[in-house]
């Protein structure tokens, strides 16, 4: 049987930023918290994603005019939204790792096997996101892992089970593309021209699996406007590689072989 | 139809800067990566040294084999100790060998490791044997690991352009060449240390000196590259990781002017094998340093592409 592919829309413009996504995720997956900090950033002391944060909602007060997300007085806006790993179809993090930890599962999400990781530490340089890292106290790398165990028993996975405004949907990927289209469609009708879709046809990374409708730019949420699977340039470094590698081995193999005619001839 | 959907407003400003923008992660890899650099990539070229030399006339150059094949064993043997030292798990590392991967450059690097090591010990161990069938398996392992040898010192290159870190990145095409010429420099001047023959001085003397020259062009090919692409600051031009690199300019230009002395004097020689190791380590942790501003540089955001 053919298994269906997984993954979430995270529609930011019915973001309301309440946390209860975080929340889940972290009492679900029993993620220990992240130090209480106080960052002095918006209403945000989470900051990032990390290796015990797998959802975290961005703040972002802009001083500019966007549609439908202006409030208060002036030219602001407040932007708001859930981050989440993007399990990628072409995946940075599952591509550098060395004891095959890293899988794509049945439902073409990519998750870290805990009992393999040996906590090398290069899927963390590969995520072109910055989502993966290595937790200190157990040496491992961590991720959302799409609550696999959770998907594995048919149900929704924690975060996109408790949002109260339907900003995290969850379902099979090609059924969320077309509701994703419909949205940004119809936020353009009403006059949101701001409204498209991030991560969708993504060249670098052959499209997300947890795609995004975003209402400003992608640096802006602090995601990459070109994101790519650092693997798909490596062919020229290899190249590279052994070019030099077969100058090396001529130069030396020319240098012992001259001194020794040098000398025999002395 | 699609283009609709999915192109960004362009006009709205970038006002984010009061923020501290964090976009990728930083490298978590501690002290003993980057000496692990520096001492795979002299151990690699050492065993491609001794293969040469061995291929020349195994004879000749006996001096030159053993020792540069009993410095490489030694290296490797640290290196991967420095190696499980770094991880996360060090009771894992076997897991390194559990898959064998050509897109990880650090899964094929585990093997080029795991395979190196043990034929550059044997052929270290039968170097002075009396033996013909151990002087035989002796020399069928240095083979090998002269041949293995040369990716394995410049993998670590390969390892660092294949991330998603800007600066390493973009750098992708000229680490290996700088790491397997900083490396062979390095062997060059280690197996000079004991006492050869006059052939097997002169090989090396020349070796020593063409590799730190391409050391040294590899390396200002990189800085111009950053400079062109990314203008005077940022990684590897400021901050710790441009002070660690100006020193590894500097003592590699130091390393070169060595080479011009006549290698007369013992202590001449152990000056030069000095420069070259903290020269080396100087490049090594450069480039780590360079990595983790990278990774925190908001200047670097938009790099991530093609470059």
């Amino acid at each position: 049987m053919e298994q269906e592919r997984l993954g979430f829309f995270t529609d930011t413009s019915l973001c309301i930023g309440c946390k209860a996504c975080e929340v889940a995720c972290k009492q679900w997956n029993q993620l220990p918290d992240d130090g209480m900090i106080f960052s002095a950033n918006s209403y945000d002391n989470t900051v990032e994603l990390s290796a015990t944060t797998w959802r975290h909602v961005t703040f972002i007060e802009r001083p500019v005019a966007i549609s439908g997300q202006q409030s208060g007085l002036g030219e602001f806006s407040w932007l708001l939204m859930s981050d989440v790993c993007k399990h990628c179809r072409t995946a940075g993090c599952l591509e550098a790792c060395p004891t095959g930890s890293i899988i794509r599962t049945e439902f073409d999400s990519v998750y870290v096997q805990p009992d393999i990781c040996n906590g090398c530490g290069y899927c963390i340089v590969a995520c072109p996101f910055g989502v993966i890292d290595r937790r200190s106290d157990d040496g491992r790398a961590w991720k959302c892992t799409l609550c696999y165990d959770r998907l594995r028993a048919d149900m929704t996975p924690a975060c996109a089970q408790v949002c109260p405004t339907e900003s995290i949907q969850f379902g099979e990927i090609d059924a969320l593309l077309a509701r994703a289209r419909r949205r940004v469609a119809e936020l353009h009708d009403r006059g949101v021209k701001e409204a498209y879709l991030y991560g969708v046809e993504q060249e670098g990374t052959d499209g997300l699996n947890a795609f995004f409708l975003l209402l400003d730019r992608p640096e802006v949420y602090q995601l990459p406007s070109n994101p790519r699977a650092p693997q798909k340039e490596s062919a020229s470094a290899w190249k590279s590689l052994f070019i030099a590698a077969a100058v090396l081995g001529a130069t030396a193999l020319a240098a012992f072989n001259s001194a020794s005619r040098e000398e025999g001839h002395d | 139809m699609t283009e609709d959907f999915l192109s960004a407003p362009p006009e709205s400003p970038l006002v984010i800067s009061e923020r501290s923008v964090t976009v990728l992660k930083q490298p978590v890899w501690i002290w003993s990566v980057p000496v692990y650099f520096y001492l795979g990539s002299t151990a690699g070229t050492a065993a491609a040294l001794a293969f040469a030399a061995q291929t020349a006339d195994a004879y000749r150059f006996r001096n030159v084999i053993s020792k540069a094949r009993g410095i490489s064993a030694g290296s490797l043997l640290l290196g991967s100790v420095l190696l499980i030292h770094d991880l996360g798990r060090p009771s894992r590392f076997l897991n390194m060998l559990r898959v064998f991967k050509l897109s990880s450059p650090m899964s094929v690097g585990s093997w080029l490791l795991a395979t190196t090591t043990p034929l550059v010990m044997l052929a270290a161990a039968f170097s002075n044997t009396s033996s013909r069938v151990l002087h035989r398996i002796g020399s069928l392992s240095g083979a090998g690991s002269g041949v293995l040898g040369l990716p394995l010192a410049g993998y670590t290159g390969v390892l660092l352009g294949t991330t998603a870190v800007p600066v390493w990145k973009s750098s992708r095409t000229l680490l290996p060449p700088l790491f397997l010429s900083s490396g062979a420099a390095s062997a060059a001047e280690l197996i000079q240390i004991s006492s050869l023959n006059i052939s097997e001085l002169k090989a090396l003397a020349r070796l020593g000196v063409f590799f730190r020259s391409a050391e040294l062009i590899t390396m200002l090919l990189l800085s111009r590259k950053l400079r062109k692409n990314r203008g005077s600051s940022g990684p590897l031009r400021s901050g710790a990781s441009g002070k660690l690199w100006k020193a590894a300019v500097g003592l590699a230009l130091g390393g070169l002017w060595f080479h011009s002395w006549k290698p007369t004097s013992r202590r001449m020689r152990i000056l030069k094998v000095v420069t070259g190791i903290v020269g080396g380590l100087s490049l090594r942790f450069a480039l780590l340093e360079a990595g983790k501003e990278s990774a925190r540089n908001p200047g670097e955001f938009e790099s991530q592409g093609k470059s």
